[in-house]
């Protein structure tokens, strides 16, 4: 039986239309919803105004709302572990950072491994600092090494909790040096500020960002930069570098999609975090919270990442955190 | 004061006296009063939600808005506690004990007009003592290390264990059973995970809002249900005169004083916050509660609780604006907002810009004046949803709760938490169990158990160190002071 051509032809069109619409690629119309930014850390501090600065303008630049969506615990875990619960297409972003991502999945079963995200980019770093007590008889890092040599087990510090970046990495310095110190866990970074200034321990080893106010007060001395060049905001405290000591230390921030994200939408993504992460309004936002500057694209941000749970494991076991 | 000229408050009167800051106080306390009442959302969440807002605007109009908000959202918690007995933010958890048995019996507008009245009192001396005393105090507060805040916790959780009905023991049961739900999550000295079931939802411990609304609202709601009788007896709502409510501030005026102080203090020390000062104030009001009023629900529970929840304001405020240190959570997403400004804050901050100092001292004092014409309006139709019928307001309630379980991460399992949670609740408290004892441990737990762990660590496990430092073992000579005082009453009972 043959159809009328007048039947035929638009029947043709239509069924061609609709093929059309089925094969249609969903990385073609990418994205064609809201996509969610997880941010592991509460509503309103640095980071989350980072996020949310970077969601409007992805928003302007993909026509969909970004919407950013605050899970703090578990110094990150939380959100990290909620973002993993998603599909892989790139409807979810996680706002992931150095300890949730490369250490705790080390220690314990947090609801996902390192390799369940893939990198879109670094966006920022923020370089970490030791101080002290401004009546504190340390004024370089060679005395508190020599003085906890001179008494293992003598010296207490402080970082933001037990796992945390800034612990690890002082577990680390500590083992180069041949030093044993005792670490106190101060809830979050202005916490163990406090166990400073309070005495409770001898030394801080956080963010620097966080007691730039402390130190112009002249409440507490910085003595130690763990970072490759001083930092602008501290101009006249030396890096470690500096004093004999090469250790640099940062906690990084970058954006992540769940693993199973198709490739063009990957790579869709990773050149529209580019051109808004370094742009510079963000820069000069950036610069406001005294973020460093870091980016890095998706290759180079998965080598660290991979470079950090190498280094994370070897230390993690040396202290007992994993067997 | 000395730090302040006369200069200053003059900039700061000129600069505070615009009608679109006063306009823009008064939004902040409005959109504060909005999240301080519904169940779920906090004034933290709404500051955190406002910041990013205020990223162009000018310092005065930033402040307007975001100190608006927390004033607001401290004290709006009061109103569904005593109506519903769902605290609106877990500051407020205290007051819903007293407000609501209060609200029950038809005492909903005295409860209300004491909870407005005495969250400006709070906040009224709290910003006093950040205008007076800011620097000097934070040094004070320097002095608590792990070894003090574990007696201070010891302290809280003493006062309220001992006072929370009937059985002592069964008080003391349900606090082990709130501290034991503390424990969950990650520890935080060890760093290894505990009582999480392999679940990574409690990784970061055993969320407190949906705890409070499941052990507080949900757990009543299910008491109700299962009660035929129940709103048939509720008595006629009664109207207070102002002679009435005033009458019971000069009756205990040293308690409202006492309270507004507590407040103040726990809000300088870093890492506390408004529940913790509710609790202690509630169990230094509860401690001369004659037994009947423990039924009938005690005003003084009410007047001690929200004075000391709104006097953290100021006291958070003072570890801010003198060290950069956030006194409660919606102090630290200040910081954010601030540096935006271009402030760093720091020791410095009130001496290099005393200008700005005064305008916040000023913004704080107008967002009470607002809370305090706002609420006192509002408290006479208020009481109206307890006219509702239980087969109405209990289903309304439970959505309440839900959405409100649910608003904390826009995640569903604190929603299944809270289901669970109200359950256990409900079936505690057929069994005699007290509820405030649950939340109390589960608030205080954490706090004695690291402190306690850290202070030991620090101290190479040297137990002395809680009677060699003077503020420690003035603490822990208190809470064993109470202990002794509770048990002789109640053997003489």
């Amino acid at each position: 039986m043959k159809l009328p051509l007048s039947i035929a032809r638009p029947l043709a069109v239509a069924a061609g239309i609709a093929a059309l619409s089925f094969a249609a690629p969903a990385v073609a119309e990418y994205p064609e919803k809201p996509v969610r930014i997880v941010v592991p850390f509460g509503a309103g501090d640095s980071l989350d105004g980072t996020a949310r600065v970077i969601a409007e303008q992805l928003k302007k630049e993909l026509k969909v709302p970004f919407v950013v969506q605050n899970i703090p615990g578990a110094g990150g875990g939380k959100g990290t572990a909620e973002a993993n619960k998603a599909k892989g297409d790139g409807y979810t972003l996680l706002m992931g950072s150095t300890g949730a991502l490369t250490a705790r999945p080390l220690i314990s079963k947090p609801g996902y491994v390192t390799s369940d995200f893939v990198p879109l980019a670094q966006l920022v770093e923020v370089p970490i600092g030791l101080a002290v007590k401004a009546d504190s008889p340390f004024k370089s890092v060679k005395d508190i090494v020599a003085a906890a040599k001179a008494k293992p087990g003598g010296i207490k510090y402080a970082t933001p909790g037990p796992g945390a970046t800034q612990h690890i990495n002082m577990e680390i310095f500590a083992k180069a040096q041949g030093i044993k110190m005792k670490h106190i866990g101060g809830r979050g970074g202005k916490g163990a500020i406090t166990k400073t200034l309070s005495g409770e321990v001898d030394f801080v080893f956080v963010g620097a960002p966080n007691y730039t106010g402390l130190a112009k007060g002249g409440k507490l001395r910085v003595i130690g930069i763990a970072a490759g060049k001083r930092v602008p905001y501290f101009p006249d405290v030396p890096t470690f570098k500096e004093q004999g000591y090469d250790f640099t230390v940062a906690v990084w921030f970058g954006l992540l999609t769940r693993k199973g994200t198709p490739a063009a939408v990957v790579s869709k993504l990773r050149a529209v975090v580019k051109k808004v992460a370094t742009q510079a309004s963000t820069s000069a936002l950036y610069k406001k919270f005294n973020f460093n500057e870091a980016f890095l694209d998706g290759e180079g941000f998965q080598k660290r990442i991979d470079a950090n749970v190498a280094k994370h494991r070897v230390v993690l076991k040396d202290i007992g955190l994993i067997k | 004061m000395d730090l302040i000229s006369f200069s200053a408050i003059g900039t700061a009167l000129g600069a505070i006296a615009d009608p679109m800051i006063l306009l823009w106080i008064l939004i902040g306390v409005v959109v504060g009063l909005i999240f301080g009442a519904a169940p779920g959302l906090t004034a933290t969440a709404g500051v955190a939600i406002a910041t990013p807002l205020t990223f162009g605007a000018s310092f005065e109009v930033a402040m307007a808005l975001l100190l608006g908000i927390y004033c607001g959202g401290y004290f709006a918690g009061s109103i569904p506690a005593i109506l519903i007995n769902t605290p609106g933010a877990p500051g407020n958890a205290a007051t819903a004990l007293d407000g609501y048995r209060m609200a029950r019996r038809g005492k909903a507008d005295l409860a209300l007009s004491l909870s407005v009245i005495s969250s400006f009192i709070g906040g009224f001396v709290s910003i006093l003592v950040l205008m007076l005393a800011a620097p000097r105090l934070a040094d004070f507060a320097l002095e608590f290390t792990s070894v003090e805040y574990f007696a201070l916790g010891t302290f809280g959780l003493v006062c309220v264990a001992a006072v929370s009905g009937g059985s002592i023991l069964k008080g003391m049961i349900a606090a082990a059973l709130g501290m034991l739900l503390g424990c969950s999550g990650i520890d935080p000295v060890g760093g290894m995970t505990r009582l999480t079931f392999g679940d990574p939802n409690l990784l970061g411990g055993v969320p407190l809002m949906p705890a409070l609304i499941a052990f507080f609202a949900v757990s009543e709601m299910l008491v109700q249900a299962a009660r035929r009788d129940s709103l048939a007896t509720l008595p006629a709502q009664r109207r207070v005169g102002a002679g009435e409510v005033l009458s019971h501030y000069l009756r205990n005026k040293w308690l409202t004083i006492r309270s507004a102080f507590i407040g103040t203090g726990i809000g300088i020390l870093p890492g506390t916050g408004p529940t913790i000062a509710a609790w202690i104030a509630y169990g230094e009001s509860a401690r001369k509660k004659a037994p009947q009023a423990q039924e009938e629900g005690d005003p003084r529970g009410v007047i001690a609780a929200e004075t000391a929840n709104n006097a953290v304001t100021g006291g958070a405020l003072i570890p801010l604006l003198t060290l950069g240190i956030p006194g409660d959570t919606v102090t630290a997403v200040l910081i954010g907002a601030l540096l935006i400004q271009g402030i760093d804050p720091g020791p410095f901050f009130i001496a290099e810009k005393s200008d700005l100092f005064v305008q916040i001292l000023l913004i704080l004092l107008f967002a009470n004046v607002c809370i305090l014409v706002i609420g006192l309006g509002t408290r006479r139709w208020l009481p109206a949803i307890l006219k509702l019928p239980p087969r109405i307001l209990i289903p309304i309630v439970g959505v309440l709760c839900a959405t409100g379980a649910f608003a904390i991460n826009n995640t569903p399992f604190e929603v299944g938490l809270m289901a669970v949670l109200g359950l256990a609740g409900y079936v505690l408290i057929r069994f005699g169990f007290p509820m405030a004892p649950v939340v109390l441990g589960l608030v205080l737990g954490p706090m004695v158990e690291t402190n306690l762990r850290n202070a030991l660590t620090a101290n190479d496990m040297d137990a002395t160190v809680f009677l060699t430092r003077p503020i420690g073992a003035l603490l822990l000579a208190a809470a064993a002071f109470t202990v002794f005082w509770t048990w002789r009453r109640h053997r003489r009972t």
